[in-house]
């Protein structure tokens, strides 16, 4: 396929001709800390989460005496390093009291000496918010909110298990685009059963109109022992199919860009500059201290999970242990696939070396049809608009060429253990 | 009337007594066997294994007997010691050449049918043979004791069949030993000794054979003229192969050496041959240095049937698969392998076999005897090619087929199948083989409401389902046996799979016309369902000599990305791309279309309902 014609394919699709720069990535970790409370438990979430009428009061001080613990354990053993975000996510961080998350973010600015340009974000949910609630995170330094949206249309909401409704629902995100954030983000999910392209149309349009600076579009993926999964294998619910859901995600793509909301990742569009720094550091291999029930963590080269049983881990705190439960030291190889996983779901892609570089060029060369979907230039490989719509064959197709020894032509040649006689 | 040890010296020709037991699986043959070396003193109560003449693990469990064994017990019966020689034999028709060799050893054969069960196909095919050697038969009941014994319906079935009087059946209970000692008195009394000059020109029989791996080949032979010594030097006629004679014996069942065997009699001669493709069943053994002018007729070299593509599924078990098949043919002259490679399935082996059964127990041993884990293609047969020039040529796989301007007709092989069935399934029976291009013979009509249904069918008919129909749809009262019957020509086509309009070798197979739309159709679509979507639409098509018959598209995958919010578990999404990237391995690239190796599977593996029950 010519340029050309690769023009005229983006821009009958919408899509930027050109990539915008990739931003900075900073060296400096990222810290993230988890809040496994909620309202509610919603029908796909298969985080760690607790729903709030199940915690008492003393179970709650409990976690957060734990986690300040565990704050302290790490500032005990982790040699000196610097840090430049904060993430607090969940369950849902604002069920918390907005007093108790100001300390818990006091406490680690103050441990981990967070500079006065760091990224604080924190996730919310909207009906656990108030204009005094964001008040004091702001006070707090909380520069980023992060808030579940999902829907504005009222069944999809209902099939979610959110807690709150259409109603109300537009002047609680005004609430956080007018609080005074530097950058704020909206949450959805697509792909809903039942969800149609007016609907889809109409949360994005509605939720758009407050101008966020970023936006975070999810498909509804089922899995773990969720409600979902199980309304799907008793046959009640039926999943959007994939011709389906790339529908969906045309008019994502579109209505985004045309608020000035470009894709970066898979599911993350921003205003340049406004890409999540948090998130960069995942993307881009930079580690990350994990805090707080069933938290992921990055350190040292060592990837680690904390417990997912709330009483191991305020157990395990009050003897001063660290509660991690799961840890891996990746070797050269995973640690590349890691790169390509996740590398490759954003439009910057992921940097080859030499040798990979003529491998691909050579599959592009023997499968011209593939240029449509991945773009090798300035010894980089990206996802092209398209490319993205296609990543888990694409990516698996790329890591299986780069694990080749090398190519005979287009049908590996083998030649039999022996021959008999 | 006492038991005996052996002696040294020849038991006189008149006091020797060769026979078999014919029988249907499960129909008792082993246990009266059994029952026979305990009553004689042939072997001690203390040394029997449960059914020693069935050797291996997979017989017993199975319940058949596929290598024959022969046993010398001694009786002595009015101051005379007679010797009475069982010769084993396999209970199925696939090798009914093994049969047919081992009842040319015997003058006598007992015919053992389940009181409860009545005669099957089977039993009257391998007595129909039995009849033919000239074989004096003794009817027997077995499983007198079973609650569910229909003695007398059984007893008619069994004058009718073979027209003798009810005092002439002996009825037993091989398990409780009750009527043994009166069949061994019938043996004696209506088994004709065996006649032949000990002094003419040696001829032994070669009628089974086994590998040892001491002593190469061990011959189980029946000696019809002259006679055998422990240093003579030896011709197989019918291989032509030479060798001396290390030892000579007989079997108690355990190997015992003799310093010779003389006409008449039954026992093992063995000789440095390392081949049992040298000193096949039916050969005839005779000295060098005085040939016989004649060998014993009837001799024909093994010769396979039916093909199917054996693959380690472990790709590195390919070495140890050859050396399984290898070691397996040291003792089964009829089972051909040759290397043969296939795009979907990598690297092993197009084996040829004598039958379905034979194909079945081969694979169970190399599975289980060998850990070795198969991927069976389904069985096909071989075609006669006769070409535009007029040579002809056999071929075992569709890729062989010359080029269609060059074929002036194709042969298929030809079965002639008997069914005996409850009156009550017959209709569904003989639309059963109507179904599968069968022609029907005669129908007999026997008691008990029963009748034998006589048919021709094509080989390839019967290869996939129709044992498991006929079980099914009669369920599973009807019976069914076949024997080979030649070549017929016939109107049969090379189906072509292509994926993208590429022809998928080994996907292609041969079939009759008529069917060439369905089954082209049933392939195309099993693979629609296992092909996954691709970047682009993927066109399946059947075709006949370039003329598609049946289509079939696969709608392109428009979207193939997870999208689901994954926070900082990167692990998780390694892992994921892990799985694909290893996914993508058995992959195979037609064009460009990716076609797993589950996809091959799905079509050329026999499938598990195509995976006969225990016959």
């Amino acid at each position: 396929m010519s340029t050309l014609s690769l023009r005229a394919e983006g821009r009958r699709l919408g899509v930027r001709p050109r990539t915008p720069q990739k931003p900075p990535v900073s060296r400096a970790r990222g810290i993230y800390i988890h809040i496994p409370f909620c309202l509610r438990r919603c029908s796909y979430c298969d985080f760690a989460s607790y729903p709030c009428v199940r915690i008492s009061d003393r179970l709650l001080d409990a976690y957060l005496a734990a986690l300040r613990k565990e704050i302290q354990l790490y500032r005990l053993s982790l040699s000196p390093s610097r840090y430049d975000t904060l993430f607090i996510g969940g369950g849902t961080p604002t069920t918390l009291p907005p007093g108790e998350l100001a300390r818990l973010i006091e406490l680690v600015a103050r441990i981990f000496n967070l500079p006065a340009g760091a990224e604080i974000t924190v996730e919310a949910n909207p009906d656990t918010i108030s204009r005094e609630y964001l008040a004091t995170l702001r006070r707090a330094g909380v520069n980023r909110i992060s808030m579940g949206v999902q829907s504005t249309d009222d069944r999809e909401l209902a099939f979610l298990h959110r807690t709150y409704r259409r109603r109300g629902l537009l002047e609680k995100l005004s609430l956080v685009a007018e609080a005074g954030f530097e950058s704020f983000n909206f949450d959805l999910i697509y792909g809903i059963p039942g969800q149609t392209p007016a609907s889809w149309g109409r949360s994005l349009r509605e939720v758009l109109s407050f101008h966020p600076p970023h936006l975070s579009a999810y498909q509804l993926t089922p899995e773990g022992r969720t409600p979902l999964v199980r309304w799907i294998s008793k046959g009640w619910v039926e999943m959007p199919d994939d011709s389906q859901v790339a529908e969906l995600t045309g008019i994502l793509i579109a209505k985004a860009e045309s608020f000035g909301l470009y894709r970066y990742e898979v599911s993350n569009f921003a205003r340049p500059g406004h890409e999540c720094r948090h998130n960069l550091k995942y993307w881009f291999g930079v580690e990350y201290l994990a805090l707080g029930l069933g938290a992921y963590g990055h350190l040292d080269g060592i990837r680690y999970r904390n417990t997912t049983s709330l009483r191991d881990y305020v157990e395990c705190l009050s003897r001063n242990r660290l509660p991690v439960a799961w840890m891996e030291q990746a070797d050269t190889e995973r640690r590349r696939l890691e790169e390509l996983a996740v590398g490759l779901r954003t439009i910057w892609g992921v940097r080859m070396r030499p040798a990979e570089e003529s491998k691909l060029a050579e599959l592009l060369g023997l499968h011209p049809e593939l240029i449509r979907y991945l773009a090798l230039a300035e010894g980089k490989l990206s996802m092209t608009s398209q490319g993205l719509e296609h990543l888990d064959y694409l990516a698996s197709l790329v890591t299986f060429e780069l694990s080749r020894a090398g190519r005979q032509g287009e049908i590996e040649v083998r030649k039999p253990p022996s021959a008999v006689e | 009337m006492a038991k005996q040890a052996h002696p040294a010296s020849h038991t006189p020709q008149e006091q020797i007594r060769n026979f078999c037991i014919i029988a249907h699986i499960d129909h008792g043959k082993s246990t009266l066997a059994d029952r026979l070396l305990e009553i004689t003193g042939t072997l001690d109560p203390r040394e029997m294994r449960e059914q020693v003449l069935d050797r291996l693990d997979l017989e017993r469990e199975r319940g058949i007997t596929i290598k024959m064994q022969a046993v010398r017990m001694l009786w002595e019966e009015g101051g005379k010691t007679y010797e009475l020689n069982l010769i084993d034999t396999p209970g199925h028709v696939d090798f009914s050449y093994e049969v047919s060799r081992s009842l040319k050893a015997c003058e006598g054969a007992l015919l053992v049918v389940d009181a409860a069960q009545g005669v099957e196909a089977q039993t009257i095919a391998n007595l129909y043979l039995a009849v033919e050697e000239g074989l004096e038969i003794i009817p027997v009941i077995n499983k007198i004791d079973l609650p569910t014994a229909d003695i007398p319906g059984v007893t008619e079935q069994l004058t009718q069949l073979i027209g003798c009087r009810e005092d002439e059946i002996v009825k037993v209970s091989a398990k409780t030993g009750q009527g043994v000692e009166e069949l061994i008195a019938a043996i004696i009394r209506r088994i004709p000794p065996p006649q032949g000059d000990p002094d003419r020109p040696l001829r032994a029989l070669v009628f089974d054979s086994h590998y040892d791996n001491y002593f190469g080949v061990v011959t189980y032979v029946r000696i019809f003229e002259g006679t055998v010594r422990k240093g003579d030097e030896v011709l197989l006629m019918g291989s032509g192969a030479r060798a001396k004679v290390d030892r000579v014996g007989i079997f108690t069942p355990e190997l015992r050496d003799q310093e010779e065997l003389r006409a008449g009699e039954v026992g093992f001669v063995m000789t440095g041959i390392k081949e049992v493709r040298l000193a096949r069943v039916g050969d005839t053994l005779t000295q060098q240095k005085r040939p016989a002018s004649q060998p014993l007729p009837g001799y024909r070299p093994a010769k396979p049937m039916v093909f199917s593509g054996l693959y380690p599924v472990n790709s590195e078990q390919y070495e140890e698969l050859k050396s399984a098949l290898e070691r397996l043919s040291l003792n089964d002259a009829a089972l051909h392998f040759e290397q043969e490679s296939s795009d979907a399935l990598g690297f092993g082996f197009r084996c040829g076999f004598l039958g379905l059964l034979h194909m079945e127990i081969v694979q169970e041993r190399i599975e289980r005897e060998y850990g070795i884990e198969l991927v069976a293609t389904s069985p096909s047969v071989v075609y006669r090619v006769r070409l535009t020039d007029g040579s002809e040529l056999e071929i075992d796989s569709p890729s062989k087929l010359p080029d269609r301007a060059k074929i002036d007709q194709i042969l298929e092989p030809i079965v002639e199948a008997t069914v005996l069935t409850p009156v009550s399934y017959m209709s569904p029976m003989i639309e059963l083989i109507q179904r599968h291009r069968g022609s029907l013979g005669e129908i007999e009509y026997l008691p008990g409401n029963r009748v034998n249904i006589h048919a021709r069918l094509p080989l390839a008919e019967i290869l996939l389902d129709f044992y498991d129909q006929l079980k099914t749809l009669s369920r599973g009262m009807a019976s069914f046996d076949y024997q080979l019957a030649g070549y017929e020509p016939a109107d049969l086509v090379r189906v072509d799979i292509l994926v993208n309009r590429e022809p998928v070798d080994s996907l292609s197979f041969l079939c009759h016309r008529q069917d060439a739309q369905r089954r082209g159709r049933a392939v195309i679509q099993t693979l629609r369902k296992v092909i996954p979507r691709q970047l682009f639409e993927v066109a399946l098509q059947a075709a006949v000599g370039g003329k598609v018959i049946a289509r079939e598209n696969i709608p392109p995958l428009r979207k193939d990305v997870t999208a689901k919010c994954y926070g900082g578990d990167i692990t998780r999404k390694r892992k994921l791309l892990e799985r694909q990237k290893e996914g993508k391995k058995r992959m195979k690239m037609v064009g460009r279309v990716e076609i797993p190796q589950e996809a091959f599977l799905a079509v050329l593996k026999k499938g598990p309902e195509e995976k006969r029950k225990k016959r």
